[in-house]
């Protein structure tokens, strides 16, 4: 980060002595005031060190809140437990909740978290306390883990997007749709939100090659000319922007699934999500650092077990398949895979035969680069209710996921003279999972 | 092209002269003079050479871009190039700052440095730029907007704190931001362990003065209301708690005023606004915490004047004297001294006139100088003011400067504003689209604003010849050096200069024969320059 150290902002002198209580404490800051530091041109988180190999993570977001008790921590014959029974897995002693009969076979590849609790259960709050690690701030808006992942693994000048967010459905898409927050817009995620097809990733009608390359090539001969009397960083990343276009243009393809085999298509099964997953094993196969694909709405306050029985399934049989077909590209090696919502659902089982927003005591699980394999972590009371052993914040899941994506997640970035570290002060990435 | 620049400078650049003008203050020389002092003992201190002033078409796109939110037009560029006066800048100055356009820009600038991220609601950035039309004194400003509204009703003023009442903390930490250049939100949980000015005793004393003001739902309507009573209690390091007492910034204890009569006890806000129907009136207090904190942060007033003049320098320097804006403690210097102190106690002594603060600060040396260097020179201190600085458009000055640039001209300066108007319209096309990026200190390039402006349909639009607009006019030019000298002016205000107009002859002859698709494509390389994107 370039931007001046001094010691006029919340930065130094208490710092060596409680620096850590003392950032934690400093509930709220300078917001837009300078971050001199974050120009990617000139931002050695782009070191060569993190440029050697490719990585990426690739993160389902089950939007609206996943039933824990339907998925990977059933409670058969509890009074919280519902209908469904739960089925033996890979990985014995391990049981899943029978409507992920192709997904227990995998176990002994996963990781299953049964400890989360984040403390906050509305969609917005959860969304962001989940994706960010940390509480809102009166005004300072987090980047999402999502967003940090991508702008740490970006390859310099690299053909592909650094993140595509895929959320075509509307329910809850303004809580899952990621923000860069303090990163700005620069930062912004490529976003499939009306339509399968980027933005603007193809030529206008009617211009040649030739004329296109024609146009750019005077248009960068005018910029450098500008540039070369003038100091200021911001002018310097300009030609940065432009000089990606023709790559991601490239990339147009990655977004056409008519490209795949048809035998590989009715694998991933005819639903929405099944043909997102395929995008986004494309996306990761072609080198895009973060993908995210959403599947909305869980949000079951009515006739969970119907919607249960049908997400659930629907989701067994595209995880499977997307999951096998990473293993067999030997895309596993270097992708971690995060299945996560805003929240869990609750124990009772309301009149409706809902369950509602539950953040006190739910699951999620990794697969992939990074993470262990055939690892049950966390044990939530006999019913359901609270965490019984390793509970995990918001603060050490976003750590965990940062280190197991090979981010240090005591990297700090900068607003203004203000050091912001990626995972909150006062909590540790939950090494037990991570290899 | 035949201009008459006489009837140009009459009819355009004094077009705003009207009323307005009848009413405003003399030019204010002694301060510009005062403040030009301060830099020029500043850079020889500091055995700094400054940058000479900016060119005539350089200081002409700045100003424009700065006041009225766009760039020039053709007529306004070549009339400003042929005037030969000698205090044409002066004249400049004062035309733009009277004319129609100023308030309304300056309106949603003053929207968005107080608004942040709650900015764009157009009765507010209405309201600040009636205040700017009408060059109201801004202490009475920052009352309404802080007091509005006194008698329970909607008022666009009231916005600033409409948009933060449900957050107790926003509301303290962005007044205190916003209106003093003060951060304070460190000093909530502790001592501030740097700057020995701020004690968890302020934060908690600047929130006293908010903690009684709530929402109050009318029939629909939301609007600002304030309690009675309350008090801030807080728990200190130690353990302790305390009553927070009502303390200003510059450490200036606040008393209540005492109440013969008992106030009446209190409605509480969030009962009441549960059950629509049986809503009892909004029953004023008998006196207003809030404007207890206008009374005392007008009277220790250096706060106040200074915060809001680094702000206004901020937006035309491109960054704060004292930076970060909101940082302004002892531990924090200013990049030049002695410069928020002269330009506050200016404004504070002249009835807090905002047009004065800006029209001081565009009359200065430091303004008006020029960003560039020599070729690959080594380049002068930005924090020391110089070198003219660089600011990214905003999304709304690149959109209306596209649409301006592109689109027809016309030879009939009566006709100049329904253009600028109409490019204005034609802006929200792009705007609406929301695919350029924000400007400010955490402005990056994005790969979506290249991919937008390289590929989108909208953008293509602009360069299709019709309607007597850029290309259509450029394409009917068959003289190469004609055709590119109508293109400078158009797109970045200026002529070409020879070497410029040799290089684009070769790409011209290269380009391929087809005129229309190579003149589209000049004008877009121009476009999407960096010396388009950005005020320089």
């Amino acid at each position: 980060m370039t931007s001046r150290r001094t010691t006029q902002f919340c930065g130094s002198t208490e710092h060596s002595v409680d620096r850590r209580s003392f950032l934690k404490s400093c509930a709220a800051t300078a917001l837009g005031v300078s971050l001199g530091g974050i120009e990617a041109a000139y931002d050695p988180v782009f070191a060569a060190a993190l440029r050697e190999q490719k990585r990426s993570v690739l993160l389902l977001w089950l939007a609206g809140g996943s039933s824990q008790f339907e998925t990977w921590d059933p409670k058969p014959g509890r009074p919280t437990g519902g209908p469904f029974k739960s089925i033996p897995t890979a990985v014995p002693g391990t049981h899943v909740c029978e409507l992920l009969p192709r997904v227990s076979k995998l176990t002994d590849r996963l990781t299953i978290i049964r400890s989360l609790s984040t403390g906050n259960g509305s969609h917005p709050g959860g969304s962001q306390i989940v994706q960010t690690g940390r509480a809102p701030e009166a005004n300072l808006v987090y980047p999402d883990f999502g967003t940090v992942i991508s702008k740490e693994l970006a390859q310099k000048n690299s053909e592909v997007p650094d993140f595509v967010s895929l959320y075509l459905a509307t329910e809850g898409r303004q809580n899952g749709t990621p923000n860069p927050g303090f990163l700005g817009g620069g930062y912004s995620a490529m976003k499939l939100e009306q339509s399968l097809r980027p933005k603007d990733i193809t030529a206008p009608l009617g211009l040649s090659d030739r004329a296109y390359d024609e146009r750019e090539d005077l248009r960068r001969f005018l910029t450098d000319r500008f540039q070369r009397r003038r100091r200021a960083a911001k002018v310097q990343g300009y030609n940065n922007a432009y000089a990606r276009v023709r790559g991601l243009m490239k990339s147009d393809t990655l977004f056409d699934i008519e490209k795949e085999p048809t035998s590989v298509r009715d694998r991933y099964g005819k639903t929405d999500f099944g043909q997102h997953a395929l995008i986004g094993r494309r996306l990761i196969e072609a080198g895009v650092p973060m993908v995210k694909v959403s599947r909305a709405w869980w949000d079951s306050h009515s006739d969970n077990f119907e919607s249960h029985r049908e997400l659930v399934s629907e989701f067994d049989r595209v995880f499977n398949t997307l999951f096998l077909d990473l293993e067999e590209r030997g895309l596993l090696e270097t992708t971690t895979i995060i299945i996560l919502s805003e929240f869990g659902r609750t124990p009772n089982i309301n009149p409706n035969v809902g369950r509602d927003h539950f953040a006190t005591a739910w699951s999620c699980a990794f697969a992939g680069r990074g993470v262990k394999h055939g690892l049950l972590y966390g044990k939530t009371d006999e019913d359901g209710r609270t965490v019984a052993d390793g509970k995990i914040g918001p603060g050490e899941l976003v750590g965990t996921i940062y280190k197991a994506a090979g981010i240090d997640p005591h990297t700090e970035y900068y607003v203004g003279e203000r050091p912001v570290p990626l995972m909150p002060e006062h909590t540790e990435a939950v090494d037990a999972v991570l290899i | 092209m035949e201009w008459t620049a006489q009837r140009w400078i009459r009819t355009v650049l004094c077009a705003g002269l009207i009323l307005p003008c009848a009413l405003r203050a003399a030019p204010p020389t002694g301060i510009v003079q005062a403040l030009d002092d301060v830099f020029i003992a500043h850079w020889q201190a500091a055995n700094l050479t400054p940058r000479p002033p900016a060119d005539d078409a350089t200081f002409l796109r700045r100003l424009t871009l700065d006041l009225l939110g766009r760039i020039p037009t053709v007529g306004e560029a070549r009339a400003f190039a042929a005037n030969r006066a000698v205090d044409k800048r002066e004249k400049l100055i004062r035309s733009l700052l009277a004319s129609g356009e100023f308030p309304k820009h300056m309106g949603l600038v003053l929207d968005g440095i107080m608004q942040e991220k709650h900015a764009g609601d157009a009765a507010f950035s209405g309201y600040l730029a009636e205040a700017i039309a009408e060059d109201r004194s801004w202490d009475e400003v920052f009352r309404q907007i802080i007091l509005a509204p006194r008698e329970g009703a909607e008022e666009p003023a009231n916005r600033f704190v409409l948009s933060r009442v449900k957050n107790l903390d926003e509301l303290t930490i962005d007044t205190a931001r916003i209106f003093f250049g003060v951060n304070v939100s460190c000093a909530k949980c502790h001592d501030h362990p740097l700057v020995s000015d701020w004690k968890q005793d302020h934060f908690y004393g600047m929130a006293s003065f908010f903690n009684r003001t709530y929402e109050f739902n009318k029939e629909g309507a939301r609007f600002v209301a304030e309690k009675s009573d309350g008090e801030v209690k807080f728990v200190n390091r130690d353990g302790v708690e305390k009553t927070a007492t009502l303390l200003f910034l510059s450490g200036a204890v606040v008393k209540e005023p005492s109440l013969t009569a008992k106030a009446e006890p209190d409605k509480s806000p969030e009962k009441s606004s549960a059950k629509k129907d049986s809503k009892p009136a909004y029953v004023p207090p008998p006196f207003s915490r809030r404007e207890l904190l206008i009374d005392v942060a007008l009277e220790n007033k250096t706060f106040f004047s200074r915060s809001l003049v680094n702000h206004l320098w901020a937006y035309f320097l491109g960054r704060g004297v004292v930076e970060p804006v909101d940082q302004m403690h002892s531990e924090n210097p200013p990049a030049v001294r002695g410069v928020l102190e002269l330009l506050g106690d200016d404004f504070a002594a002249h009835g807090y006139k905002l047009n004065r603060v800006i029209e001081t600060i565009v009359s200065s040396r430091v303004y008006q100088m020029a960003s560039a260097v020599e070729d690959d020179a080594k380049s002068p201190n930005v924090q020391e003011f110089a070198v003219g600085q660089v600011k990214p458009l905003s999304p709304r000055q690149y959109a209306v400067s596209l649409a301006l640039a592109a689109g027809p001209l016309t030879e009939n300066a009566e006709e100049n504003a329904r253009l600028v108007h109409d490019a204005r319209g034609r802006a929200n096309t792009f705007l609406a689209q929301k695919s350029f990026d924000a400007a400010g200190e955490n402005y990056h390039t994005s790969v979506s604003e290249a991919l937008y402006m390289s590929n989108n349909a909208e953008v293509q639009k602009l360069l299709q010849p019709g309607g007597g607009n850029l290309t259509e006019r450029l394409t009917s030019l068959k003289d190469d050096v004609a055709m590119l000298q109508s293109a400078y002016w158009a797109i970045l205000s200026r002529a070409p200069t020879d070497d410029e107009v040799d290089y684009l002859a070769t790409w011209l002859a290269e380009a391929g024969k087809e005129r229309s698709a190579v003149v589209r494509s000049l004008v877009w390389a121009l476009l999407a320059s960096a010396e388009f994107r950005f005020n320089h």
